[in-house]
């Protein structure tokens, strides 16, 4: 190009203006670019996001690009040629100019390339990016800023259902399990609760988030894995106690959550992980219950057996129980009392569950109706006057035989 | 007499479905489930159960302990499972001596010697090809003969 052009007149101003406006223009259509992006492929709430964790390279190039534009117009405008000696002004001034013309053309087609290829994965690339600066923050100092945790809720709201919310799971599972793995005595319950509640968990609850069955099982996997993690990783630590309580909520929003989109086999998937875990009659009733409201019975009849088998195993007559057996117990006979209301084939199952999960109590009637009075006891405290009013009801039909 | 069941497999909430509610209606099997390797592992340490059937299919779950499984490209997470609980882990499974262990996958049994041998030594009678056609019914009365089985 240059020895094309190598005659005196070459750099002549015209030459230079044309450079100069080849530059502009194809600085602006380069900067145009991700703006046509943010507006084709990031939904609206993630766009701050975006651009503060993906975006910085637009403004560093934006900032080189214009630099490199200055110092054409700066070769150009001001007799730059006359500060260099005579010998080599006729061909390094041109050559200068040609550099930073090229440059800025390679700079803006890379940018260009990068955009279009990056906008494939967006949500993937925003997902990672979150979880990696948590975890670099947290080894440098040991805690996981809040803007982090604020992107990652801001994440779980936002995300498309299927394999993007998948994605974005998977890095909170891989943030969650570097945070289970730091020994116990420095382990942050407090903060993985906190991931689990506000990005897990919310994902797949938070009204107008987009979310799918294998989101809601992908949820519950990490939930039920750190209950597993930390029951086999923790010795004699209350704080866990904290992490317990949390995953049985989550797991128990999910649950109704997956109840009111029909999504059945969710529901059970929250059962069975509910059941695994200690003292979680609470969370296995509400899932039942909330089943029959709906129309269900199979969640029911499946936390009738779960909690039926702890009930079994932990009541007897004459014998003192936990105060924990004792409230399974509760919510197991408010359960079986209203599948008992329903009638027909459910009333079979229900005196049917009663017959051998309380085979123990066939000759103690009176320490049986105590435990009825007991049940109706519990539910009147907290106002629940339907489960209340089914236990009585069923206490009549078998104690008036 | 009640079974306490622990069955794992991964297609449990999908073409198992009915084979499961079944399972909760039987006054005599008191049913509990996993869906992968890691899950199962955690639920078998945790408490005792009468019966094991286990899928031999099954993907591995979150848990680190699987990567060298997972490094080659490995697809029966079920066997590791078995493997790891009766061979170099068996020390954290005492409590599962009395425990029956069957199988219940889609592969046919030739393909599958390693099962009988060192350390997992599955009786024949308790390995049972899935197929569509399979009733709960006959799946229900392996069940009681896993049970019934002796080591």
């Amino acid at each position: 190009m240059m020895l094309l052009f190598n005659t005196k007149e070459w750099l002549d101003p015209e030459w230079l203006a044309t450079a100069a406006g080849i530059a502009i223009t194809f600085v602006v259509f380069i900067m145009g670019v991700p703006s046509l992006i943010f507006q084709t492929f990031i939904a609206g709430g993630l766009r701050d996001v975006y651009n503060e964790r993906l975006g910085s390279g637009w403004a560093r190039l934006f900032v080189i690009q214009v630099v490199l534009i200055v110092v054409i117009f700066l070769l150009s405008n001001v007799g730059f040629d006359r500060s260099v000696s005579e010998e080599h002004s006729g061909w390094l001034v041109p050559l200068f100019v040609l550099a930073a013309l090229i440059l800025v053309l390679i700079l803006g087609l890379r940018s260009l390339i990068k955009n279009f290829r990056s906008s494939r994965n967006i949500e993937q690339q925003l997902s990672e990016k979150i979880a990696n600066d948590a975890i670099r923050h947290f080894e440098t100092h040991k805690t996981v800023p809040q803007k982090d945790l604020e992107d990652l809720g801001i994440l779980a709201r936002e995300l498309r259902s299927g394999r993007a919310k998948n994605i974005f799971l998977e890095q909170c599972e891989k943030l969650v399990e570097y945070l289970l793995n730091i020994p116990q005595e420095h382990r942050d319950t407090k903060l993985i609760g906190k991931i689990l509640n506000d990005a897990v968990s919310l994902s797949v609850t938070y009204d107008g988030a987009q979310f799918n069955n294998e989101n809601m099982r992908k949820a519950l996997d990490i939930l039920s894995f750190t209950y597993n993690y930390i029951l086999h990783h923790t010795t004699g630590d209350s704080s866990s106690s904290y992490l317990n309580t949390t995953i049985g909520n989550c797991m128990k929003e999910i649950g109704i959550k997956a109840m009111h989109k029909d999504d059945l086999l969710a529901v059970m998937d929250a059962v069975e992980k509910l059941s695994a875990m200690e003292a979680t009659s609470k969370e296995m009733f509400v899932l039942g219950n909330d089943a029959l409201q709906q129309g269900h019975v199979q969640p029911a009849v499946a936390v009738i057996k779960k909690l039926g088998g702890k009930v079994r195993s932990s009541i007897a007559p004459d014998q003192a129980a936990k105060e924990e057996d004792q409230r399974t117990f509760y919510f197991w006979l408010g359960l079986v009392s209203k599948i008992h209301q329903l009638g027909g084939a459910a009333q079979d199952f229900a005196r049917r569950r009663l017959q051998t999960t309380l085979a123990s109590f066939d000759d103690a009637h009176e320490a049986l109706q105590a435990l009825f009075k007991e049940t109706q006891q519990h539910f009147y405290q907290v106002a629940d006057f339907d489960t209340v009013d089914a236990v009585r009801e069923l206490e009549g039909f078998i104690f008036s035989r | 007499m009640t079974i306490k069941l622990l069955w794992i497999d991964d297609n449990l909430f999908h073409d198992l479905t009915e084979k499961r509610m079944a399972l909760y209606m039987q006054d005599d099997i008191e049913p509990h489930f996993a869906l992968d390797a890691t899950e199962a592992f955690y639920r078998l340490r945790n408490e005792p159960f009468d019966v094991v059937i286990v899928d031999l299919r099954l993907p591995p779950g979150p848990d680190d302990m699987w990567n060298t499984y997972r490094e080659n490209n490995f697809q029966k997470f079920g066997y590791a499972l078995l493997n790891a609980i009766m061979g170099p882990q068996k020390d954290q499974f005492e409590h599962l001596r009395e425990t029956r262990f069957g199988v219940f996958t889609i592969e046919a049994q030739e393909e599958n010697p390693e099962l009988f041998d060192d350390p997992i030594l599955l009786a024949e009678d308790n390995f049972k090809v899935k197929t569509h056609a399979y009733h709960e019914n006959a799946f229900i009365e392996f069940i009681r003969h896993v049970y019934k089985s002796l080591h």
